[in-house]
C-alpha cells in the first residue's frame, strides 16, 4: 500500500507478513536504538568540543554493538552492517589505537545519522507491512567508516565523504516523511488504545486481500485530518488529492496508529505520573513515621488516638502496596522475546536449542522489565553462542542432542530473582584466567582466587574469551553491558558453572527502583544505610577473626573464610575514637562474587527507604548510592556497596586499556 | 532608569554580600546537616527539606575564608538556579541576613579587587548601600563552578585504595 510513497527510493517494498509479536519487536527495536543514538550524538557533541572519557567511548560502542546484535536476528541488514562497522571503529577509539576526533568523529556522526534514517525505514516498513528496504549505496558509507582510521586516506576519505553526503540526501528526504507519520500516529493515541490492537493486527494480516479496499478507507480517513500540518503534505488530503493516492495514504495513517501502540509513548507519560504517585507517597511515609516517633504523640496516652494512628499507618501501607502493584507488570513478554531469539539464533548456529520458561507471571517493576531485556538479550545470545555446543560434541559427551536453556523467574526475600541456565560446556576458569594473566588483571597469577571471583572477571569492559569475533557476540561486551544494566537498577548478579555441565546466572532485583529495603548502621553520631540486597550477614566482632597481613591490610576470618576488612568510620573520614573491637559488628557485604566486611559501631535497624538521587557536581558522590530521609527527619546516605568492593583494590580497568595492542 | 533590581543581603565575616531576589526560594533556620562525606569541601552537607534532599553550600569555605561552626544567626538561603527544575534547589549557609534592598543599576559599579578573599569572577558587581559596600554574586556561576577546587576533601587520601 505504500507503493506509490515508495516510488523515490531504490528498492521497491515487497509485500511481507509479519505475526504482532515481530511488529512489537521492530517498534521496540527502533524505539531503543533510537534512544541510544540520542546518548550517542550527545557524546559526539560533546567530543567536538573536549576529549570524552574511555567510559564515554565504550558507551558508544555499547550503543552500536546492542543495535548490532538486535538487528542481526531481526533481519535489518543494512542497520548490522553498519552497526558492525561502526562497532569495529568504535572498538578502535576505545582500546585507543586513535582519538575520537577528526575523521573517526566525522565517520560517527555519518554513522548515526544514517542509522536515524535505517531506522526510520525499519519503522516504515513495519508499519507498512513492507520488507526491510535495502540501500545500494549503504557501501560507500561504510566503506568510508571502515576507512576512517588509514593514515593516507587524507584525500580519497574526503573525496568519498562527498558521495556520501551527496547520498545522504535523498535520504533524509525520506526521513522527514517518515517522521511526519510519527506526530500524526502519536496525535491520534485515543483511536491507537480504543480498538484492542493484535487482534486488529492480525485481522489485517490475515483476512485483507493484498489490495486496500475502499470500504477500509473511511475507517481511518478521519487519522488524516486530525494529523498535525506537517504530515499533511506527506499523507495527501483525500478530498485534494486523486482518489487512488487517498486511498493509499489513508490506510498508511493506519498501520501508523498501529505503531502508535507498539512503541508505547503515551504509556511513558503515564509512567511518569505513576512515579510521581509513588514518589509522593513515599514521602507521605516519611512524614508519617516522623509524626508516630514525635515525642508528643509517643507521650499521649489516648487509647482512641492510638487506635486512630493505627488505621492511618495500615492505610498508607495499603496504598504503598496499591501504588506499587500500579507498576508492576508480568516479565511474560519479555520471557516470550526470549523464546523468539533463541529461536532464530538457533536456526542461525545451526544448533538446536530449546528455552524452557519458568514464571512468566511473576511480576515486577514496568521499568524494570523494560531493563531486563537487554541484559537477557546478551546472556542468551552468549549462551547459544558460545556456551552450547555443536551437536556431535554434545553426543560426544553424551548429552542430549537439543540444549536446554531455563529462564526463571520468582519472587524471593522482597526481591525478585531471575536465573539463565545452560546446559553447555560451562566456564573454563583456565581461559578466563588466561586471558586475565595475558592483560595482568590478577596477582599472583590467580591461584588463589575463588571460582566466583574468576567468573567476576567476565564483566570486566572487552574481556572476552571468544577466539573470535562473530557477528552475534564474542566481543566480551555483553557481559559488561550486563553488569551494567544489573547495577544500575541496584541489582547483582551471580555465576555458577561446572565445566562441560553448563552455567547458571543469576541475577537478582529489587521489586522496585525507587524504594529498597535497607540496613541503618551507625558510626559515632552518623548514620549510613546499607542496601539489603547486598548484605550477606551481620557478625559480632569476636576475638581472632581479626588480622592483619601488611601487604593485604586488615583481613577478617569468618568461619575460616578470609575476606578483606574495611571500616567505616575510616572511609567516611570519622575522627573520634572508635568502640573497642569487641563492641564492633561486622555487616558482610557482597558485590560481583567478591565479598568485604565492614567494621561499624553499630547495627540498627532495617526499613524500607525511599531513595534520592545524589547530584554528581557534589563531589565524589558515587561512592553513595543515594540519600534517604530517615524516620526522625535526617538525612541518611546509602552506601554504594560496589564501590566498597572496588575500594579494597585497584581499579583494573585502566591497566587493562594500557595492555591493549599499541595502534598500527 | 530602568527598574531596580532587588538583591536579598547578607554577611560572611564582615563583608555584606548579595545575591538578586529571584533566585531566592525560602530562608531556613539552621536545621541538622548531614555531612557528605567524600563531597568538595564547600559542600556542607545534605539537609531535608519537606521530604527534598538538598545540598548546602558553605560559601565560606568556598571564599576560603576561616570556616566557623553556625550560630544562632546562621540562615540557610534556599536558592533554585533554574526556575521549575528542583534538582537546581540549592541551599547556601551565610552567617547572618540583613535585608532585602532595591539596588538600582547607577549604584552598581564594575567590581574591584576589593574583597581580599573572593575570586571576582564571582561577582557581578558592586553596590553601595547607604555608606556600605555589597558584594553582589553571580551565585550561578559560584554554585556551578567545580574548576577551581581541590576536586575532593583530603579524605580521598586516607583511602585504602
Amino acid at each position: 500500500m505504500k507503493s506509490a510513497d515508495q516510488a523515490p527510493p531504490k528498492t521497491p517494498a515487497a509485500k511481507v507478513q509479519r505475526d504482532a509479536e515481530t511488529i512489537e519487536l521492530l517498534g521496540d527495536f527502533v524505539t531503543e536504538s533510537e534512544d541510544g543514538l540520542g546518548r550517542v550524538d550527545e557524546i559526539l557533541l560533546e567530543a567536538q568540543r573536549a576529549a570524552v572519557s574511555d567510559e564515554q567511548v565504550n558507551e558508544l560502542f555499547r550503543v552500536f554493538h546492542t543495535i548490532k546484535g538486535v538487528s542481526g536476528f531481526l533481519e535489518a541488514h543494512d542497520v548490522t552492517r553498519l552497526a558492525h562497522v561502526t562497532e569495529t571503529l568504535m572498538d578502535g577509539a576505545r582500546s585507543h589505537r586513535y582519538g575520537l576526533d577528526g575523521k573517526v568523529l566525522d565517520a560517527v556522526f555519518e554513522a548515526s545519522a544514517a542509522m536515524r534514517t535505517l531506522l526510520n525505514e525499519v519503522r516504515h516498513a513495519a508499519q507498512s507491512d513492507c520488507a526491510i528496504p535495502t540501500d545500494p549505496e549503504l557501501h560507500v558509507l561504510i566503506h568510508l567508516i571502515e576507512h576512517a582510521t588509514d593514515p593516507d586516506a587524507g584525500a580519497s576519505a574526503k573525496a568519498s565523504l562527498r558521495p556520501s553526503a551527496k547520498r545522504a540526501e535523498p535520504l533524509p528526504s525520506r526521513a522527514p516523511r517518515a517522521a511526519s507519520r510519527a506526530p500524526a500516529a502519536a496525535s491520534i493515541p485515543v483511536k491507537a488504545s480504543a480498538g484492542p490492537p493484535r487482534p486488529s493486527l492480525l485481522e489485517r494480516l490475515s483476512a485483507r486481500p493484498p489490495k486496500i479496499t475502499t470500504a477500509e478507507a473511511p475507517s481511518v480517513a478521519p487519522a488524516a485530518p486530525k494529523a498535525p500540518s506537517p504530515a499533511t503534505p506527506a499523507v495527501a488530503p483525500p478530498a485534494a488529492a486523486p482518489a487512488t493516492p487517498a486511498a493509499e495514504a489513508a490506510p498508511g495513517a493506519s498501520g501508523d496508529s498501529g505503531g502508535a501502540v507498539r512503541l508505547r509513548e503515551t504509556v511513558k507519560v503515564d509512567l511518569e505520573r505513576i512515579d510521581s504517585v509513588v514518589e509522593m507517597i513515599g514521602e507521605l511515609l516519611i512524614v508519617e513515621s516522623m509524626v508516630m516517633s514525635a515525642g508528643e504523640i509517643q507521650g499521649l496516652a489516648s487509647p482512641r488516638i492510638a487506635n486512630y494512628l493505627g488505621q492511618h499507618t495500615k492505610i498508607s501501607r495499603d496504598l504503598q502496596g496499591v501504588a506499587m502493584r500500579m507498576r508492576m507488570i508480568p516479565v511474560r513478554g519479555v520471557f516470550h522475546r526470549m523464546a523468539r531469539l533463541t529461536r532464530d539464533l538457533s536456526r542461525k548456529t545451526g544448533k538446536s536449542v530449546e528455552l524452557v520458561q519458568v514464571g512468566e507471571a511473576t511480576e515486577m517493576d514496568r521499568s524494570m522489565v523494560e531493563r531486563i531485556e537487554e541484559p537477557l538479550v546478551h546472556m542468551i545470545r552468549n549462551a547459544i553462542d558460545h556456551a552450547v555446543e555443536q551437536a556431535p560434541e554434545r553426543a560426544a559427551q553424551g548429552k542430549p542432542e537439543t540444549a536446554t536453556i531455563r529462564l526463571s523467574a520468582q519472587h524471593e526475600a522482597g526481591a525478585v530473582t531471575i536465573e539463565i541456565s545452560d546446559d553447555g560446556r560451562g566456564l573454563r576458569r583456565e581461559a578466563i584466567l588466561n586471558k586475565a594473566r595475558e592483560r595482568g588483571l590478577v596477582k599472583d597469577n590467580g591461584e588463589r582466587l575463588s571460582d566466583e571471583e574468576v567468573f567476576a572477571l567476565i564483566f570486566l569492559p572487552g574481556f572476552s574469551t571468544a577466539a573470535q569475533v562473530s557477528e552475534l557476540s564474542g566481543r566480551g561486551v555483553g557481559m559488561d553491558v550486563v553488569k551494567r544494566s544489573i547495577e544500575a537498577m541496584r541489582g547483582r548478579v551471580m555465576i555458577r558453572s561446572k565445566p562441560g555441565v553448563g552455567t547458571t546466572f543469576k541475577l537478582v532485583l529489587p521489586l522496585t527502583l525507587a524504594i529498597i529495603d535497607g540496613m541503618l548502621v551507625s558510626c559515632g553520631p552518623e548514620t549510613y544505610i546499607i542496601p539489603s540486597l547486598a548484605i550477606v550477614e551481620s557478625l559480632q566482632m569476636a576475638p581472632g577473626m581479626l588480622r592483619t597481613v601488611a601487604s593485604r591490610g586488615e583481613l577478617l576470618n569468618v568461619r575460616g573464610e578470609v575476606l578483606p576488612l574495611l571500616r567505616l568510620r575510616q572511609l567516611v573520614g570519622l575522627s573520634g575514637a572508635a568502640p573497642a573491637a569487641d563492641q564492633c559488628r561486622v555487616v558482610v557485604v557482597e558485590s560481583l562474587g567478591k565479598k568485604v566486611g565492614l567494621v561499624v559501631d553499630e547495627v540498627m535497624t532495617q526499613q524500607q527507604i525511599v531513595i534520592k538521587p545524589l547530584s554528581s557536581h557534589l563531589g565524589d558522590t558515587d561512592f553513595f548510592a543515594g540519600a534517604a530521609i530517615l524516620a526522625d527527619g535526617r538525612v541518611g546516605l546509602i552506601l554504594n556497596v560496589d564501590r566498597l568492593g572496588t575500594a579494597t583494590a585497584p581499579s583494573p580497568r585502566p591497566r587493562a586499556l594500557e595492555a591493549a595492542p599499541p595502534s598500527p | 532608569m530602568t527598574t531596580p533590581a532587588s538583591y536579598i543581603t547578607f554577611k560572611l565575616g564582615n563583608e555584606d554580600y548579595g545575591i538578586e531576589l529571584v533566585k531566592l526560594r525560602e530562608l531556613i533556620g539552621l536545621l541538622e546537616i548531614t555531612r557528605l562525606p567524600r563531597a568538595r569541601p564547600h559542600i556542607r552537607g545534605l539537609i531535608n527539606l519537606r521530604g527534598k534532599v538538598i545540598p548546602v553550600v558553605d560559601l565560606r569555605i568556598k571564599f576560603g575564608m576561616p570556616p566557623a561552626e553556625p550560630t544562632h544567626q546562621s540562615v540557610i538561603m534556599v536558592v533554585q538556579l533554574d526556575a521549575g527544575n528542583a534538582g537546581s534547589t540549592t541551599g547556601i549557609l551565610v552567617d547572618e541576613v540583613l535585608e532585602v534592598r532595591a539596588i538600582p543599576k547607577e549604584e552598581v559599579e564594575p567590581a574591584p579587587n576589593l574583597s581580599e578573599h573572593v575570586d571576582m569572577s564571582f561577582i557581578h558587581g558592586v553596590g553601595k548601600v547607604d555608606t556600605r559596600v555589597v558584594f553582589l554574586l553571580d551565585i550561578e556561576r559560584i554554585l556551578r563552578d567545580d574548576s577551581s577546587e581541590p576536586g575532593r576533601s583530603a579524605l580521598g587520601a586516607g583511602l585504602p585504595c
